[in-house]
């Protein structure tokens, strides 16, 4: 297994005349050839900043430090001047909402043909087999007819097909999805993270998932990061993580999913909210909304690790947990 | 009241509503029949462009019908003539999908609920002074009711969070004092936690005012959470429906089951290779002989794409619209 990516001490900060806006604190991610890792959390948690900074675009005002690297080649995360980065040439990123990715003015091949040629991989006479090919294998149905469409004449899950073969024209080995599922309904994000998924196994195509939805990530996902408050407070493999959650606020989110079996007469759910990242945050981040807080809570709690590779950053020791529970 | 009308709060008889667009007319909602009984939550879904938002804005008077009959505690509604009567859908009220949205941003919390007061709602108070506090005590009572209060009167939405925001809306439906309350998509623009809140609270207002409620939603885990009753929806048809746990442990319909199969679990291990539908193409198409579903279903037999299956009561008011239902051992 080759690494893909790898990011250290990501640190993200919005600094304005008053007050300065820390949206990532010291987040570590990487990505192994064919793996499918979910960033997952609620808003305004940084998973989006986190992946911004990564692909180098957040904008000049951001102040953005850490250590990247792109196959093994470090890549500066400083938002000035890196237009042209080793992001763009390994990675391609989907955005939420496929209807507001894609010009209405334009026909899919005009747009599709844009990005191919910009990616610098494909010339101008060979454009037209790529983009057939790209398009067939996100499994649409006549590519040809396709292209001559414009956005408006597609379905939702039409469009956000259309916006991976986009991102696959590049020929990235990395694909960042942002929450691509969350404006179709359910038989379509099935089918989407059913493409996704067979891209990632057939292909070697690593997917950083972004995602607030705990079900998508237990039925497509091999690893999980869990954010808060920009900082990354739960990880390991899915299955560890989803199973035996460690950090209260993991556990905390997967009970606040009903579940279609029914049964459940109370759902639990988080009071409060996200704290105020322009303010110091003291010791843990989650400590006003935990219902497990200690005293010693108000200190900055160390990263414990679990036999098997899951890590949370937590004061509770793993034994503590299983008496509370 | 008698007994009568206790028992059923919303009749819907064979409601339908066309859209004229330039490629001809097109079915938005096709003869739908329901029934809502006091302080039950029925819940519709069905993907993007089913026809259940249709179906809240047929309910609630924003559009009119080609056909069917709404009554809603013995009275007819929206009947002609009566378009522009203040009265025509009392004691409904709705709530939206996104709250950013359905709030008037340059309004205080105190008036945008204040502003849903039925007329006369302060006529216990003479003068003005006395009608201003009044009016102030009702719209704490009624933010109390969505756990909200008193310090929340003079802001503005943006100084809330969106499950506040959703809350606010509530409070501004529940002020016209509804017997029926529909709500389209409550927590579709809400995060987890948050939706985890509202869910909560829906059940609590449906205990302590004995509300009945139309939810709409193509969430099945909320659904099963807080609904008595299924009805799912398919390209205007309704293809099934009957109680939460009947139609969801044993599913009829193959459009019903397919959507089950959809919704992804948070146990992990339960990957199930899905057996997929055919994608529906972008042009929706208008289906004017045989079953909507033919064109995606499984088991689609020379039979369905002639004639349209019937909708079937089975016991326990479980019914389906399929000729060829999934049996209870496939499901």
């Amino acid at each position: 297994m080759t690494t893909l990516l790898s990011v250290t001490g990501l640190n993200v900060s919005f600094p304005s005349i008053r007050k300065t806006v820390r949206a990532v604190r010291g987040v570590s991610l990487s990505l192994d050839e064919g793996e499918i890792v979910a960033l997952v959390g609620e808003s305004g948690s940084g998973k989006t900043m986190t992946a911004m900074a990564t692909m180098g675009l957040l904008p000049d005002s951001a102040e953005v430090t850490g250590e990247c690297q792109w196959l093994g080649r470090s890549q500066s995360l400083s938002p000035r001047g890196n237009r042209k980065s080793l992001a763009g040439q390994h990675a391609a990123i989907i955005f939420q909402n496929p209807l507001t990715a894609l010009n209405p003015f334009f026909t899919i091949e005009q747009q599709l043909t844009d990005v191919a040629l910009a990616s610098g991989k494909v010339s101008r006479k060979t454009v037209l087999p790529v983009l057939l090919d790209k398009l067939s294998r996100v499994q649409l149905p006549d590519p040809a007819q396709v292209l001559k469409k414009y956005p408006h004449q597609l379905s939702g899950g039409q469009i956000q097909r259309v916006v991976i073969a986009m991102a696959l024209v590049c020929q990235p080995r990395v694909l960042i999805a942002d929450e691509p599922t969350t404006a179709l309904d359910v038989i379509v994000q099935a089918e989407i993270l059913q493409l996704l998924q067979s891209l990632a196994r057939e292909e070697g195509l690593s997917v950083l998932l972004i995602t607030h939805d705990l079900g998508v990530v237990a039925s497509l996902c091999d690893r999980v990061e869990v954010m808060y408050a920009g900082e990354i407070i739960e990880s390991g493999q899915m299955s560890d993580v989803l199973r035996s959650p460690a950090h209260p606020y993991t556990r905390k989110l997967m009970a606040t999913v009903p579940d279609i079996r029914g049964g459940a007469t109370v759902l639990e759910y988080i009071s409060g909210q996200v704290p105020d990242l322009s303010r110091p945050i003291r010791g843990c981040a989650f400590k006003e909304r935990c219902d497990r807080r200690l005293p010693v809570c108000d200190e900055s709690p160390p990263v414990r690790a679990l036999n098997d590779g899951q890590r949370y950053r937590c004061h509770l020791t793993s034994e503590q947990e299983v008496e509370f529970s | 009241m008698t007994a009568a009308n206790m028992l059923n709060t919303l009749k819907v008889r064979g409601l339908s509503k066309i859209y004229q667009t330039r490629k001809g007319p097109f079915t938005a909602v096709n003869a739908v029949d329901l029934d809502i009984a006091h302080g039950e939550v029925l819940a519709v879904v069905g993907e993007s462009g089913c026809g259940k938002s249709t179906l809240s804005r047929l309910l609630i008077g924003l559009d009119r019908s080609d056909g069917g009959d709404i009554s809603f505690q013995d009275r007819k509604l929206y009947q002609p003539g009566e378009e522009n009567s203040a009265h025509r859908n009392e004691g409904i009220a709705i709530v939206f999908q996104d709250p950013y949205s359905s709030l008037n941003p340059k309004m205080k919390v105190i008036d945008l609920v204040a502003e849903a007061f039925r007329y006369g709602a302060l006529a216990a108070a003479s003068g003005f002074r006395e009608r201003k506090k009044l009016r102030r005590a009702k719209v704490i009572e009624y933010l109390n009711l969505v756990g909200m209060g008193e310090p929340h009167l003079d802001r503005f939405p943006h100084e809330f969070s969106g499950g506040q925001l959703q809350r606010i809306a509530f409070a501004r439906a529940l002020a016209q004092e509804p017997k029926l309350l529909i709500l389209d998509e409550p927590t579709a623009a809400l995060d987890v936690s948050v939706q985890a809140q509202i869910l909560m609270l829906l059940k609590e207002l449906k205990t302590r005012l004995s509300l009945s409620m139309v939810f709409i939603s193509h969430d099945l885990g909320s659904v099963s959470f807080v609904a008595d009753r299924i009805m799912v929806m398919y390209l205007g048809n309704r293809v099934e429906s009957g109680p939460t746990r009947a139609v969801l442990d044993n599913p009829r319909h193959h459009y019903t089951r397919a959507l089950i199969d959809a919704v992804p679990s948070i146990t992990p291990g339960k990957r199930r290779e899905l057996a997929l539908l055919m994608s529906r193409d972008s042009d929706r198409p208008n289906v004017t002989h045989g079953c909507p579903f033919a064109g995606r279903c499984p088991s689609t037999a020379d039979r369905c794409r002639k004639e349209a299956p019937p909708y079937i009561e089975e016991e326990a008011n479980h019914g389906y619209a399929c000729f060829y239902p999934v049996s209870e051992s496939q499901s």
